[in-house]
């Protein structure tokens, strides 16, 4: 990732085809309580980030692992989120599809390692 | 024995390695979970069902990236596999258990409201500093609630789809209107009959008026009382403001007679933490155990009502009070590593959210939250308000969270109107900025109240958000202890399970 660096500011350049824009709001919402920062439509391979007005004892470069670590973070929650969405969705409805009934009886398949069935146990 | 071709193999009864089952490029699939660090070393996987594992940094980017090899790192394989982070086929063979331990998180929601605090009077003979509603007076018509309204009250708590019902008579000084308390739960316990509903009958009280006839009428009716104890004398007397300075004596005398009259698991006492309490961690955690309690609630004051408005007193930084918290609790673990029981119940509520499949009925805790869900408020005057800290905000003139009138509006009116939608929105922290992604958000909730009286806001603003700093410093810390300690971990399990 491109970063450059000038009097009181840094901006970062993360690549479209890597960072879709969700993940930078994501990420840089947790920085703008204590930084003056600015997500820039930059070019049409890259977005900017734009840190303004840094305080003249900034650790710069604790600063830019830690937005580098985060970026790498939440594009790896996207992948989580985009992969999982319909797990998810049918979790969710799964667990409300019973709200009219008291008891729920988990329906799963039996095995037994040592090869019987025990669904064929007669039980008379 | 020579082997022929006639000869069958024995087949052995033992299992197999791993690798048996395995089938050749096999790739697993992810199952919905978050992630955080919980420090340079250690990071945390958490699921919606609330499974986690704590694993070294850079794990879960190595799950993601699908490289955990299921041979070499069995132990981790498994643990993702039965912790429901992964799945070998595409649609999780458990799904139906998923589902119903998603739902057992979330079984809060099924019998709505619970909780029903009656204002039944703001009179008081303290003068807290901190107190958010209290009046000194002795106008019975202008601050006890009426019997007009008590009647109201109970029959829209009657008509609260939930067969078990908590009332609890808060103040003010409850006490002082004890004739109303009697009034009120003679009325509920016909109704309750009626209704067919289970009511536990709870009085918050200083203890300052009690006297034998209430003690009588309480053990007679299974009524609880919960009471104020904010530390040693030197801490509790000028945080709760008393003519004559007897608000400690008083307490303690009130405490012994609850216990000898009604038994000592029937009176509990909560802590108010001012900026004076901030200075004593230690010896709050002593007073309470010195006094026979066998726990303590470490809750951090509201910001609401005169509380904020006392700012020089009571405004103290999120950062104290988690530095006031971490050493109590310090404490409270070594006297249960000394071979006492000593609970602190905050960390027990989100403890049982981390290791119960079960849900915890705190308000704040809760997602969506507690408030018009779980607690409902009738106020001295008849108005209806979300939650307790609803109506200390509405005596700084700030009526947002008022709901209705109990003169004016129907049941539905005021639990599914508008606003008690509106606010529900804004406390499901599975959609809040900030929250969505957290990997605590399993443990977490979310609080409009508190939101809208400190940043003005219902949905909040996290990154400057003291109930999000709280929450998050107070749990990591919670699962740095059990890591780094597996006696702090059973200590942990016996106060869940408790």
């Amino acid at each position: 990732m491109e970063i450059k660096t000038y009097p009181n500011g840094i901006d970062f350049y993360p690549q479209k085809s890597l960072y879709s824009q969700e993940v930078i709001f994501k990420c840089i919402y947790w920085y703008s309580a204590d930084y003056e920062v600015d997500i820039i439509d930059h070019a049409a391979t890259s977005y900017c980030i734009r840190f303004q007005n840094l305080p003249s004892n900034i650790d710069l470069p604790m600063l830019i692992t830690k937005v580098k670590r985060e970026l790498h973070d939440f594009k790896l929650r996207e992948i989580v989120q985009q992969e999982t969405r319909t797990i998810r969705d049918l979790l969710v409805a799964k667990a409300f599809a019973y709200e009219d009934q008291d008891e729920i009886t988990p329906e799963t398949e039996i095995s037994d390692p040592v090869g019987f069935d025990p669904l064929s146990v007669s039980h008379d | 024995m020579i082997k022929t071709a006639e000869t069958p193999i024995k087949r052995s009864r033992k299992f197999l390695g791993p690798e048996y089952f395995r089938k050749e490029d096999q790739a697993y699939h992810l199952l919905p979970f978050r992630f955080m660090r919980l420090n340079e070393e250690k990071e945390i996987l958490v699921n919606d069902l609330g499974e986690y594992l704590i694993s070294p940094n850079g794990t879960a980017a190595q799950v993601i990236r699908k490289e955990v090899d299921p041979i070499s790192q069995e132990t981790l394989y498994a643990d993702l596999l039965s912790g429901f982070f992964i799945s070998e086929t595409p649609i999780p063979p458990l799904l139906e258990v998923m589902a119903t331990r998603y739902r057992t998180k979330k079984s809060f929601l099924d019998r709505f409201t619970s909780l029903h605090i009656f204002v039944i009077t703001l009179r008081c003979e303290h003068t807290c500093h901190y107190c958010q509603v209290s009046r000194v007076s002795e106008d019975k018509n202008a601050f006890d609630m009426s019997r007009q309204h008590i009647d109201k009250g109970i029959a829209l708590m009657m008509q609260s789809p939930n067969p078990h019902l908590t009332m609890e008579f808060q103040g003010g000084e409850a006490l002082l209107a004890f004739d109303n308390i009697v009034y009120a739960v003679e009325q509920t316990k016909q109704q309750a009959l009626l209704h067919e509903k289970k009511i536990t009958y709870v009085i918050c009280t200083n203890l300052a008026p009690i006297t034998e006839t209430m003690l009588a009428y309480c053990k007679d009716n299974d009524i609880l009382i919960s009471t104020s104890l904010d530390g040693p004398e030197y801490v509790h007397n000028p945080n709760r403001h008393k003519k004559g300075k007897d608000s400690y004596q008083l307490a303690l005398k009130g405490i012994q007679q609850c216990r000898e009259t009604l038994g000592n698991d029937q009176v509990s006492a909560l802590l108010t933490t001012s900026t004076l309490s901030l200075d004593y961690p230690l010896e709050i955690v002593d007073e309470y155990h010195h006094q026979g309690f066998n726990s303590i609630f470490l809750r951090s004051i509201s910001p609401f009502g005169f509380a904020v408005r006392n700012e020089k007193k009571n405004k103290y930084d999120t950062g104290r009070f988690l530095e006031f918290y971490k050493t109590a609790l310090d404490r409270i673990i070594h006297y249960n590593l000394d071979g006492h029981f000593y609970r602190e119940d905050y960390a027990t509520i989100i403890l049982k959210k981390i290791l119960t499949p079960f849900p915890v009925g705190y308000v704040d805790l809760q997602s969506p939250a507690g408030i018009i869900n779980n607690v409902i408020v009738f106020n001295y005057d008849g108005k209806v308000y979300a939650s307790d800290e609803a109506r200390m905000l509405a005596e700084m003139k700030d009526e947002t969270f008022l709901l209705g009138h109990l003169d004016e509006h129907r049941y539905d009116e005021i639990f599914y109107g508008e606003k008690a939608l509106a606010f529900t929105a804004a406390s499901i922290n599975e959609s809040l900025p900030g929250c969505s992604e957290c990997a605590f958000q399993p443990y977490c909730g979310a609080d409009p109240v508190f939101n809208h009286a400190t940043q003005g806001d219902i949905y909040g603003y996290r990154p400057t958000s003291a109930f999000c700093q709280k929450n998050m410093e107070i749990i990591r810390h919670l699962f740095l202890l059990m890591d780094s300690d597996k006696r702090i971990e059973k200590i942990f399990h016996s106060w869940v399970n408790s």
